[in-house]
């Protein structure tokens, strides 16, 4: 007699993956990872707006504190993301960068290099493309005020935040650590080796990173639960000088063992598999395009049925979904996806 | 003759707000595409709401010629006389200390500007034409700002004037409910406008001529002196005939400039 002897069949391959594999079954929760009512916030890189569109057309609550005005219907929509989540952050890519941006929002953390002035406004480091910028020094300040409240609410507000992991890899502030979203002279900016340098997370850091969001976010919520993600999505492009598969392989796996470690340490925070589900090798080939780093909607739709899966049934609408205008659900989460704009991170190239 | 380089008169076209210098809305049989408002003016006559041919035909007629183009100028009236729910205000890069309004959302001047953007297609298109037209100078005049005292407004809100049902069912306002839109709102949509205007000039090789501030009271809104009674959109004769006066002195300014 051994322990294996009474271990479940979800612990062989040969029983779980080889054969019979079943993505609900590659996780259980004491509870539902949402439940009815619940108001759910979200943050994360660009596969974290995946997530959005479903929980909303499933009847969950997805908190929403900065959205677009009306009268700005008739003209071009932000690009990046920064609609696509609870306030108007866009990405967040990293750990680091969360921490930064609810502290922040608290007066706890002022960036020196908080603004680019260009040809065309002020921009914003943090949220630098943003297609239409402050005109001016003072529009921008008060513009800025007025995203870090909705954050602030945002997050005040938040029985669940979802956080998707996408990057290790950034690029910050030589004077004081601010992590930018994209290095500058990408997005926005201009790049000066002098100001601006590439880091590496590593698990440790991103686990206290992680940490000291979650305190700060209790401090702010009144009982929130945290679930993690990490991305499936590949790096676009590496600075380590390393090939680009040997560094996403290091980011996905430090950001994979840092969830790990994380969700041991604070007990209201829960992992997802999403990266597993799409990434494994029981993952069918389709789940992921032609130059193997989208995720097809096939995967982002066997994602999202697991997370569902999870979470609390009642009388919300199941199976696939078809918007007003006859298109299907994952696909307008898969032409968002798939839309450049999108991601900061294509834009190194 | 003060328009020295070419001595010929100024052509004036433009939509409504051209009317207040002369230029007629209506087709007359017996005038001619261009009526001399005076020995210094001519003005584009035409169909109205104006059409394709009626830029046409300014264009036509602007080899050698100053054009001063008056366009559009009432899209803060047309889109924004009701507040919207929830209010917005924003800050204008050439009088940012204004206030805001408390309550209101604050949205980014740049996103204002791009609502304009529809409605200044067919300015950019005439601009280019004219810049490109041998001899011809052209300018976009400055359209003016809204009246200070909203009463003659807010009768015709309560009067439940066409227009503001039209606008109430278009962009789903409750008339019932439905109050102005803050005036000082109204004059920073205004002012947008303009500068999106003057962007045009500078981008496509005309002149913007802004109105002056001797026609507006010291925060900025349309002299009553110049505002008509009842069409509370629209300037006045008299504005008009200042307004030519001022097209003089400042074409003028700029014959005198290019000649030294």
């Amino acid at each position: 007699m051994h322990p294996y002897k009474t271990a479940s069949p979800r612990s062989f391959w040969s029983k779980s993956v080889a054969r019979n594999f079943n993505a609900t079954q590659l996780c259980s929760f004491e509870a539902p990872l949402l439940r009815r009512g619940d108001k759910v916030v979200s943050a994360g890189s660009c596969f974290a707006t995946n997530i959005v569109p479903f929980l909303e057309r499933h009847g969950f609550h997805y908190i929403r504190t900065e959205e677009r005005h009306r009268i700005f219907k008739s003209i071009p929509a932000e690009s990046l993301g920064y609609p696509n989540f609870s306030a108007g952050y866009g990405n967040v890519y990293t750990p680091r960068q969360l921490l930064q941006l609810v502290r922040r929002c608290k007066e706890k953390f002022s960036p020196i290099e908080d603004r680019w002035l260009t040809d065309r406004g002020v921009v914003d480091p943090f949220r630098p493309g943003l297609r239409y910028p402050a005109a001016s020094e003072r529009e921008f300040e008060l513009l800025r005020a007025q995203h870090f409240r909705a954050v602030l609410d945002a997050f005040r507000q938040c029985d669940v935040f979802i956080l998707t992991l996408g990057l290790t890899e950034c690029w910050t502030s030589k004077i004081d650590g601010a992590v930018f979203p994209a290095c500058p002279g990408t997005v926005g900016g201009t790049f000066d080796s002098a100001r601006h340098e590439f880091y590496n997370f590593s698990v440790d850091e991103v686990v206290n990173d992680l940490i000291a969001f979650a305190s700060d976010l209790r401090s702010l919520a009144q009982s929130p639960r945290m679930i993690l993600t990490v991305s499936p999505v590949p790096l676009v492009a590496t600075a380590t000088g390393d090939h680009v598969l040997l560094a996403s392989t290091y980011s996905k796996s430090v950001l994979r063992v840092a969830a790990q470690e994380f969700c041991k340490l604070v007990s209201f925070a829960s992992y997802f598999p999403s990266y597993e589900i799409v990434t494994g090798p029981q993952a069918p080939s389709s789940y992921l395009n032609d130059d193997r780093r989208e995720v097809s909607s096939e995967a982002v739709e066997a994602v999202m049925s697991v997370f569902l899966a999870h979470c609390e049934s009642g009388d919300f609408v199941t199976g696939p979904q078809v918007a007003p205008d006859g298109t299907h659900d994952s696909e307008l989460v898969r032409r968002a996806m798939l839309n450049p704009e999108v991601c900061e991170e294509t834009m190194v190239e | 003759m003060v328009n020295a380089a070419s001595t010929q008169p100024i052509i004036i076209a433009g939509s409504s707000h051209a009317a207040c210098l002369g230029v007629p809305l209506t087709v007359e049989p017996e005038s001619g595409p261009l009526l001399k408002i005076d020995s210094d003016f001519e003005a584009v006559t035409g169909n109205f709401p104006r059409d394709d041919e009626y830029w046409e035909r300014t264009v036509q007629f602007a080899e050698g010629r100053a054009v001063v183009v008056v366009w559009n100028g009432n899209q803060h009236y047309g889109r924004f006389l009701l507040q919207e729910n929830p209010p917005f205000d924003f800050v204008v890069p050439c009088q940012q200390e204004l206030p805001l309004n408390p309550g209101s959302i604050l949205v980014p001047y740049t996103a204002i500007k791009e609502i304009w953007r529809d409605t200044l297609i067919g300015l950019e298109d005439l601009v280019k034409r004219l810049a490109s037209i041998d001899g011809c100078r052209a300018f976009i005049l400055g359209t003016p700002p809204p009246v200070r005292d909203p009463a003659s407004i807010q009768a015709a809100l309560e009067q439940r004037d066409d227009l503001f049902v039209r606008q109430s069912l278009y962009y789903d306002i409750d008339l019932e409910t439905a109050r102005l839109t803050p005036r000082s709102v109204m004059w920073k949509l205004w002012a947008s406008i303009q500068d999106a205007m003057a962007e045009v000039a500078k981008t496509y090789g005309a002149e913007f001529i802004p109105v002056p501030q001797a026609f507006a009271t010291d925060d900025g809104f349309l002299k009553e002196i110049y505002s008509q009674k009842v069409d509370y959109t629209h300037a006045n004769g008299a504005y008009g005939l200042a307004m030519r006066r001022h097209l003089l002195n400042e074409l003028g300014l700029r014959d005198l400039h290019a000649s030294l």
